[in-house]
């Protein structure tokens, strides 16, 4: 019974020490790894970052790159259409035209109202007369003429048709008829909105203003945005 | 991580400098001009006109009407262009009405044409013309109105289109 009870503790010994030894490497273990991964990333797994970071930067400014590529052509092709658009011609084959100066810009003007006018007087031509609106139309012109201190006295003529009256107003040097234009204007704003100039010469040497005054107006007067 | 953030940062602010470097030409835009700045026509009857940031009319005691005149500031035509546009907006009220004639000058003072209207109601919206060979490169154009008394009136202001 004695033998058999000191083998028994041999035995009990034995297990507590293996226990107590694998507990030990355990424990070395688990301080030898967690220990170094909290405290510190492993070379290799820095390095593997540190590459993806830097393609990922190498590719946006890769990108960047081929960004102001593109704004450089863009520029570029601006700069063309600019310069066409200044210098629109009517044709291809015309090459586009050198800034105007002062005073071709003004004859340009001059040349283009003179073909508008042109359009006007001969429109004025073509209509026909409408001998009770005519008649109506005129004694209005008349009234507004004669209503006002300084064109009262100033010759004139006038001729109405269909929707058109005719004003020759004789040009005496002093350009009164500029300062009155906008007492005409708004006097006769009820049934002849429209009006368009034209200087003419006369017999007299000193010209004429020819005033077309219209009817019609220039647009729509109810037309809103 | 931080390295990261600030160098997407850098990448992304000098995209954003490159960019800065176009310059677009500004295209020909629309030009409002309150009337406010409108100017009596007649002196000395400036006393008579009130001006605020709503527009301009005549005040409450004044008992007749008054002409103002307007600059109306605009763009030269693109060379296509066939006519020039203009929004001349306002107010009438209690029975009253305005009545306005929108003008071209050369650079000599020529008259060149005008094109006018009296508002058809208490609100105006309206849209006037002149065709293109009347608003040359270097004419100058202008609004006079006639302000209803007792403030009955506002000229708001002018569009001019393009």
């Amino acid at each position: 019974m004695s033998t058999h009870d000191g083998t028994a503790s041999v035995k009990l010994v034995l297990t507590v020490f293996a226990f107590v030894a694998l507990g030990i490497a355990v424990f070395v273990f688990l301080v030898t790894n967690y220990g170094r991964r909290d405290a510190s990333p492993r070379p290799e797994r820095v390095q593997v970052v540190s590459h993806n970071d830097d393609k990922e930067v190498a590719q946006l400014v890769q990108q960047v790159q081929e960004l102001q590529g593109r704004l450089n052509s863009l520029k570029s092709q601006m700069t063309q259409l600019d310069a066409g658009a200044a210098h629109a011609v009517p044709t291809r084959d015309v090459k586009p035209a050198e800034p105007l100066s002062v005073e071709e810009q003004r004859a340009q003007d001059r040349e283009r109202l003179k073909t508008y006018m042109a359009g006007v007087e001969q429109s004025f031509a073509n209509e026909r007369v409408d001998a009770s609106w005519a008649t109506r139309t005129a004694s209005k012109v008349a009234t507004t003429f004669d209503g006002d201190d300084v064109l009262k006295g100033v010759a004139h003529t006038v001729e109405c048709r269909s929707q058109t009256c005719r004003v020759q107003i004789e040009d005496d040097g002093s350009n009164q008829l500029a300062r009155r234009m906008p007492f005409i204007a708004i006097g006769l704003a009820d049934v002849l909105p429209t009006i368009s100039a034209q200087h003419v010469d006369t017999a007299t040497g000193r010209g004429a203003t020819v005033l077309y005054m219209s009817s019609q107006p220039s647009t729509p007067p109810t037309a809103a945005k | 991580m931080k390295s990261r953030f600030v160098k997407l940062f850098g990448v992304a602010y000098g995209a954003l400098l490159a960019t800065a470097g176009v310059v677009v030409p500004a295209p020909a835009a629309n030009i409002n001009t309150n009337a406010t700045e409108c100017q009596a026509q007649f002196w000395p009857q400036e006393a008579d006109i009130v001006h605020t940031e709503k527009g301009i009319s005549t005040g409450s005691t004044v008992t007749a009407s008054r002409w103002i005149s307007c600059a109306i500031p605009r763009s030269p035509l693109a060379p296509t262009a066939t006519s020039g546009s203009f929004y001349i907006d306002g107010d009438s009220q209690n029975g009253q009405w305005m009545v306005c004639s929108l003008a071209s000058y050369d650079f000599t003072g020529t008259f060149l044409g005008s094109s006018s209207f009296s508002s058809p109601g208490p609100a105006f919206d309206i849209l006037l013309s002149l065709p293109a060979a009347q608003l040359g490169y270097w004419a100058y154009t202008g609004i006079t109105c006639v302000l209803p008394p007792n403030g009955n009136g506002t000229l708001r202001g002018v569009t001019s289109l393009q």
